[in-house]
């Protein structure tokens, strides 16, 4: 286990991994790595901090080709980040969460081995995924072929790092 | 119009691993080849009846995917329910079409008529 720190570029959003001489402090100073951007991040905004991971996630994703938007619904909290098209508000979107999760808790009881729920729709795709105990992704994308590559995508994301969103843990 | 005995016909479809019809009240109409049918068909109605609560007459699908690959997907046909259970080795786009080509030829009518035959 490594004792560098997982922080998101607030200029573009990439991860990055900061040792712990980099904190000062309590402020933490990088150079994002992909853009170059000067990061300087104070300690005592961890809440915020905590909420821009998930932010971030969601928000790789719904930049994701074909995607049409994403969020983040944790069973208790509901809502957390969403990149959604307008239409949907955050009371819809809560209702929403609501059901795809009754769906997917459901058919856990009987699939033990259950891994994520894709539903079609005309012109959509949605892609359901439990990403922690009580945290769920949800996606959606224009084609069927998009929603199995943004499985893959947070697939990849969780397995270059398991504590991506580990703060977030309820 | 067509009945379950039309239905039942999908076990023959060679990626097909097991399936179950179940009736707009949750009952288990049809099945072959799954375990404790009765379970299943009732959280089967739950998640259906879920998803066209915002999906509507649209639904074309709803896949659970499964690490062991033996993903089951949700098919409309009327107001029932068709699970299909897909075989380890068969493709994703290639078992929605089968399915969907297969209920295509078969549905004419919305409703299907009640002659029980389980497997």
């Amino acid at each position: 286990m490594t004792d560098k720190a997982i922080v998101f570029c607030e200029e573009c959003s990439q991860k990055n991994q900061v040792a712990p001489d980099q904190r000062e402090d309590e402020k933490i100073r990088f150079v994002c790595l992909s853009c170059g951007f000067h990061n300087v991040i104070t300690l005592s905004d961890k809440k915020r901090e905590e909420s821009d991971s998930v932010h971030s996630f969601v928000r790789k994703l719904a930049s994701t080709r074909h995607v049409v938007g994403a969020f983040a619904f944790h069973l208790k909290k509901g809502i957390i980040a969403s990149v959604m098209p307008e239409p949907l508000n955050s009371s819809d979107l809560a209702a929403l969460g609501e059901l795809l999760s009754r769906n997917i808790l459901a058919c856990s009881a009987y699939f033990i081995d259950l891994e994520q729920m894709m539903i079609g729709i005309p012109q959509r795709h949605i892609l359901v995924k439990f990403i922690q105990t009580e945290l769920l992704i949800v996606c959606i994308s224009r084609t069927q072929t998009a929603m199995e590559k943004l499985a893959a995508v947070i697939d990849d994301l969780l397995l270059a790092d398991p504590g991506c969103l580990e703060e977030n843990r309820p | 119009m067509i009945c379950i005995d039309d239905i039942v016909e999908i076990a023959d479809i060679p990626d097909v691993a097991g399936y179950i019809l179940v009736s707009p009240d949750g009952k288990n109409a049809a099945h072959n080849a799954v375990t404790e049918p009765e379970v299943l068909a009732h959280i089967i109605s739950a998640c259906f009846q879920n998803t066209l609560s915002f999906a509507g007459s649209g639904l074309k699908f709803i896949c659970f995917s499964r690490k062991n690959n033996q993903s089951m997907y949700l098919f409309p046909v009327g107001r029932y329910c068709l699970g299909v259970i897909k075989k380890t080795q068969a493709q994703h786009h290639a078992f929605i079409k089968q399915i969907i080509e297969f209920l295509n030829h078969l549905v004419t009518h919305s409703d299907l008529t009640s002659n029980r035959r389980n497997g």
